[in-house]
């Protein structure tokens, strides 16, 4: 009985974590088509939400190793119990609700392996953790995803307000604007392929460990169809407040650097994974997005906002490992302390979405501050 | 251990780089070019060689377009 209660609580924070990763990512793809006007903000969200959840069925090859070699297991190593993958999600859920509110954009991977890093250090000591890993696969590749994008999205900022003598020739805007759904698309269907197989991995090592299903078995085919309706309507549901930063926070954006920005963030997305070298999608999308700010004569760049999204990813691993850890050593070795450390949890988010109503940002002022979007709406009006 | 797969970083780091330059290119080239077979009120003006080039590097970011779902869709490769 405690088995299934178990199993059923992780698959439900599972699932938590699910929404949340789509609603903050929601801003990676969308954030600069809804700040030019390219699309309107509901329909964003529909299609990048629609192209997460055929995503999620188009990629089911899900590798069954969430940690990424970072925790050591076997001989000196942890056991990944389902109590530790639970204070593992607690811990991530919590920081993707936390950055939510403080309307910053930060990868749900490195929330969800912090998490279980915190959890992994509390369950069997430091040792656990290949700390040589967590700098090459995490800490190198996010200080250069933005590099890289933002170099990219810079040098094709130039030449397309170069070549079409600073997007002054005929329809060059409406044109601009087409093109950066298309990318923005894109990098929709990339994300619900690679992030909702996190989740299907979660939940289906949860089932494995308490012998409800075998490994050689694959990934259920209801964990497939609930990962991707959870990733796609949190998608739908958009982190605006995420949005509003993105799209408007770090650099007023024309659609001219919204087509560049996609492009840069659309080919590294795509070409790391198939490279052996995955940047994350939150970090390539700001950096393309400080890219065509400095590639703009006289446009500004608010650095003061970028400094905050950098600490806020520099805080992601070590916050969720410290609400990991805490959540582990409640919930570890008591069925009791799962449930109350997943009340608590319920609570905490409970309280975050409470305190975003007092500045609520929705699709209908999630452009203010956005010029071209405005523009927009007044011609359609 | 440390180990941090440099060349693949700079492989990575060259190919986005070039495919982000040599598609934004395209297509602002081929904006400029499908401008240039209209005049100042609308109105159609013979350019072939324009047209011609315009519908080349458009058919470079349509093609773009494909190779990225054919990236993105792991039932391809």
């Amino acid at each position: 009985m405690d088995t299934v209660l178990t199993v059923v609580v992780v698959i439900v924070f599972a699932l938590l974590f699910d929404f949340t990763n789509g609603f903050h990512d929601t801003a990676n793809a969308m954030a600069t088509s809804v700040a030019t006007g390219a699309l309107k903000p509901k329909v964003a969200v529909l299609i990048s939400g629609v192209l997460n959840l055929v995503g999620a069925f188009l990629s089911t090859n899900a590798a069954l190793t969430i940690s990424q070699g970072i925790i050591k297991t076997g001989d000196g190593g942890l056991d990944i119990s389902p109590a530790i993958i639970f204070a593992g999600l607690i811990g991530a859920v919590i920081w993707n609700f936390a950055t939510w509110y403080l309307g910053l954009p930060s990868s749900s991977t490195h929330a969800l392996l912090g998490g279980l890093i915190g959890a992994a250090v509390l369950g069997a000591g430091i040792g656990a953790v290949d700390f040589g890993v967590v700098l090459s696969k995490i800490v190198v590749p996010a200080l250069l995803s933005p590099l890289i994008a933002g170099l990219a999205a810079l040098i094709g900022t130039v030449i397309v307000y170069r070549l079409t003598r600073q997007a002054t020739v005929p329809h060059a805007k409406r044109s601009f604007r087409i093109a950066q759904t298309v990318s923005a698309s894109l990098v929709s269907l990339a994300h619900g392929t690679s992030d909702a197989q996190k989740t299907m991995g979660v939940i289906t090592l949860t089932l494995v460990s308490a012998h409800l299903w075998s490994a050689k078995a694959g990934i259920p085919v209801w964990v497939i169809a609930a990962c991707g309706l959870a990733i796609g309507l949190g998608t739908y549901v958009g982190g605006w407040r995420i949005m509003r930063t993105v799209g408007t926070r770090i650099t007023p954006i024309e659609s001219p650097q919204g087509f560049a920005a996609e492009t840069a963030s659309a080919a590294t997305i795509l070409t790391s994974a198939h490279l052996g070298f995955a940047l994350s999608t939150t970090q390539v999308v700001s950096g393309s997005i400080v890219g065509v700010g400095l590639g703009k004569r006289l446009a500004e760049i608010h650095w003061g906002v970028a400094g905050r999204i950098g600490v806020g990813w520099l805080l992601t691993l070590p916050a969720a490992a410290v609400v990991g850890a805490l959540a582990a050593w409640i919930a570890v070795g008591s069925t009791l302390g799962l449930v109350s450390i997943g009340v608590a949890a319920v609570v905490v988010v409970g309280v975050l979405v409470a305190l975003s109503r007092r500045t609520p940002i929705t699709a209908a002022n999630v452009n203010e501050g956005a010029p071209e979007a405005r523009e927009q709406e007044a011609v359609a009006a | 251990m440390i180990t941090i797969d440099w060349g693949s970083f700079l492989l990575v780091a060259s190919v986005s780089i070039a495919a982000a330059v040599v598609l934004s290119a395209a297509y602002a080239g081929g904006v400029r070019l499908l401008a240039a077979t209209r005049g100042p009120d609308g109105s159609h003006r013979s350019a072939p060689g324009a047209m011609a080039g315009a519908v080349v590097l458009f058919a470079v970011g349509i093609a773009a377009v494909l190779l990225g779902l054919w990236l993105a869709i792991p039932a391809f490769h």
